[in-house]
C-alpha cells in the first residue's frame, strides 16, 4: 500500500508544481514506483514541467465523470521503466467539478499500485486545497524564504491542524538565495523552521537551471550535479527514510585550480 | 396532609416555599388557596413581596410564567425573587469556566481564533494574524505577534497584561485599537477601560490600582 503526500504551500509560486514534479521523478530515480496527480484544475502545469503535455488523452474530471478509466487517464512517462506516472488535471472544467470524496476515492485507487502518490495542491486554501488534503495520509509543505510565503504556510499548517492527516507536515524551504541567506537579507532556515515549528524535511537552492530544465519538460533533477537537483534527491532520500544531512548554505569560493582553469576558460 | 406550599415569616418578609416532593400541579391549587386565604385575612392595604423557593425544583420557563400570572391576579401581592437551590448542569460548568483562569499553551497560526470562556494565562506563541480571544481576562507569558482580545465581546472589566512591542492590535471590552507605541510602556503594559471609556496602557506595577478587584478573590492562602 503507497502513501499519498500532498504538496502545498497557500501562496501561489513557491514552486508546489517544481518540487511534486522533481520529487516524483526523483523517487522513480531510486526505483519507487510514484504517481503524480495534478489536482490544479483549470491551470495545470504538471505535465508540462514533465514534458508529457503532448500525451494527455484523458484527465481527472474524464474520470470522476466516468468519460474514462483511471488507467486510460494515466500518463506514463517513458524515461523510467514503468515508475512514473501522471493523472493531468483537467483543462476545460469548472474548479468546482472535483470534490473531496472523489479525490479520496481515486487516491484510495492508486495506493495499491504505487509507492507513492503525490497530489499537486493548488494555490489558495479553497476547495482545491480542501480536494488536495482530502486524500492525502502526509503533507509537504513548501515555502520560499520570503515573509509573505512564510506567512501562508502558516495559515496552511493551522488548517491542517484543524484537519488532521495521518503523519504531521513537514516544510521545504525552496528558492534559497544562498547569498541573501548568508548576508541576512531574508530569514534563515533555522528561523523559519523555529517560526513554523514543523520539522524540516529539506532546502532547495534557487537556480537558473530549475527554470531552463523546466522550460524543456525535463525536471532538473535528472542533472545529478545541479545544486537544486541535490535538494530535491536528498528530499526523496528523506522520505524514504534515510538520514541526509542539509546542504551547506555557504557559497564555495573559487579554489586556485578552478580559478586557473577558469582564466584559460577565458582565453577560449 | 402536608401542604405543598408553605408560607413561613422572617425579618425581610414573606417566603412561600414549594416543597420539592410535591407535583407543581398540586402546587399550583395550594398556592392559589393559601393566597386566597391571605388575601382574606388581610385586612389592611399593606403591599405584600414574597420571596418564593423552589428547593432543588428547577422551574421551566413556561412553569414561572405560571406561576407569576397567579400571582399577578392578587394586586396586593408581587414577586420579589424566585429562586432554587440548584442551578443545571450546564450552567454549573458555565460558571467554572468563567472563574476558572486557563492554562493555553499552544501555537495560535495565521488565521487561526482560539477563543476562550474566562481568564487566559497564555505560555504559547501567537503568529502574525493569529487572535487570542477570551471572555475574561488575558495574561500573557509567550510570544505574540498576533493579535490579543480580552473581555470579548462586551466585557469591560477585562484587563490584557502582556509585553505589547511585537502585538499590532488590541481589544478590550468592546474597544478596539492599533497598539501605538507612544502610548505604550517599555516592557509588561496592562491594557484595560479607563474611568473616560477609553484603552489606555499602564506598567505592571499599576495592575492592582487599576483592577483591585483582580486580587479580592478567597482562597489560595496557606
Amino acid at each position: 500500500m503507497g502513501k499519498a503526500i500532498v504538496i502545498t504551500s497557500g501562496k501561489g509560486g513557491v514552486g508546489k508544481t517544481t518540487t511534486t514534479a522533481n520529487l516524483g521523478t526523483a523517487l522513480a530515480l531510486m526505483g519507487k514506483k510514484v504517481c503524480l496527480v495534478d489536482l490544479d484544475i483549470g491551470l495545470r502545469n504538471l505535465d508540462v514541467i514533465l514534458g508529457l503535455d503532448n500525451r494527455i488523452l484523458y484527465d481527472i474530471v474524464d474520470v470522476t465523470r466516468g468519460r474514462a478509466q483511471l488507467r486510460q487517464a494515466l500518463v506514463k512517462d517513458k524515461r523510467f521503466d514503468d515508475l512514473l506516472f501522471l493523472l493531468p488535471a483537467a483543462q476545460n472544467a469548472d474548479k468546482d467539478s472535483l470534490q473531496p470524496d472523489q479525490v479520496r476515492a481515486l487516491v484510495e485507487e492508486l495506493k495499491p499500485d504505487f509507492d507513492y502518490v503525490l497530489l499537486d495542491c493548488p494555490a489558495g486554501i479553497e476547495q482545491g486545497f480542501m480536494n488536495a488534503i482530502a486524500g492525502a495520509d502526509a503533507a509537504i509543505i513548501v515555502s520560499t524564504p520570503e515573509i509573505s510565503a512564510i506567512r501562508d504556510a502558516d495559515r496552511v499548517v493551522g488548517l491542517l491542524e484543524q484537519y488532521p492527516l495521518a503523519e504531521a507536515p513537514k516544510l521545504v524551504i525552496n528558492r534559497i538565495r544562498r547569498r541573501m541567506m548568508q548576508d541576512g537579507e531574508t530569514m534563515d532556515i533555522d528561523e523559519i523552521t523555529h517560526h513554523l515549528s514543523i520539522d524540516l524535511l529539506g532546502i532547495v537552492f534557487d537556480d537558473d537551471a530549475v527554470i531552463r530544465t523546466s522550460n524543456n519538460g525535463e525536471p532538473i533533477v535528472l542533472d545529478p550535479k545541479n545544486a537544486a537537483s541535490q535538494g530535491y534527491r536528498n528530499i526523496a532520500r528523506r522520505l524514504l527514510g534515510e538520514t541526509v544531512p542539509l546542504m551547506n548554505l555557504e557559497v564555495q569560493k573559487p579554489g586556485v585550480w578552478a580559478r586557473i582553469t577558469g582564466i584559460f576558460h577565458h582565453k577560449k | 396532609m402536608q401542604q405543598s406550599v408553605v408560607l413561613k415569616a422572617s425579618n425581610d418578609g414573606y417566603e412561600l416555599v414549594f416543597r420539592q416532593a410535591a407535583s407543581f400541579e398540586t402546587i399550583m391549587v395550594d398556592l392559589k388557596t393559601l393566597l386566597d386565604r391571605l388575601q382574606a385575612d388581610n385586612t389592611t392595604d399593606k403591599r405584600i413581596s414574597f420571596d418564593m423557593d423552589t428547593q432543588s425544583r428547577l422551574l421551566t420557563a413556561e412553569q414561572t410564567q405560571r406561576v407569576t400570572q397567579l400571582v399577578q391576579r392578587y394586586p396586593l401581592f408581587s414577586i420579589h425573587k424566585l429562586a432554587a437551590d440548584v442551578i443545571l448542569a450546564a450552567d454549573a460548568v458555565a460558571m467554572i469556566e468563567r472563574s476558572t483562569v486557563h492554562l493555553v499553551n499552544q501555537i495560535i497560526r495565521n488565521g487561526q481564533v482560539v477563543s476562550i470562556t474566562g481568564d487566559v494565562l497564555f505560555f504559547g506563541k501567537i503568529h502574525e494574524g493569529g487572535v487570542l480571544r477570551a471572555t475574561g481576562s488575558i495574561f500573557v507569558m509567550g510570544e505574540v505577534a498576533g493579535i490579543l482580545e480580552a473581555g470579548y465581546p462586551d466585557h469591560n472589566d477585562a484587563v490584557i497584561v502582556s509585553a505589547l512591542a511585537t502585538v499590532p492590535r488590541v481589544r478590550v471590552g468592546e474597544l478596539l485599537e492599533l497598539v501605538d507605541p507612544d502610548k505604550t510602556v517599555a516592557g509588561t503594559n496592562v491594557v484595560y477601560i479607563n474611568d473616560i471609556q477609553a484603552l489606555d496602557f499602564q506598567p505592571l506595577n499599576q495592575l492592582k490600582r487599576v483592577r483591585p478587584k483582580l486580587f479580592t478573590r478567597n482562597g489560595g492562602h496557606i
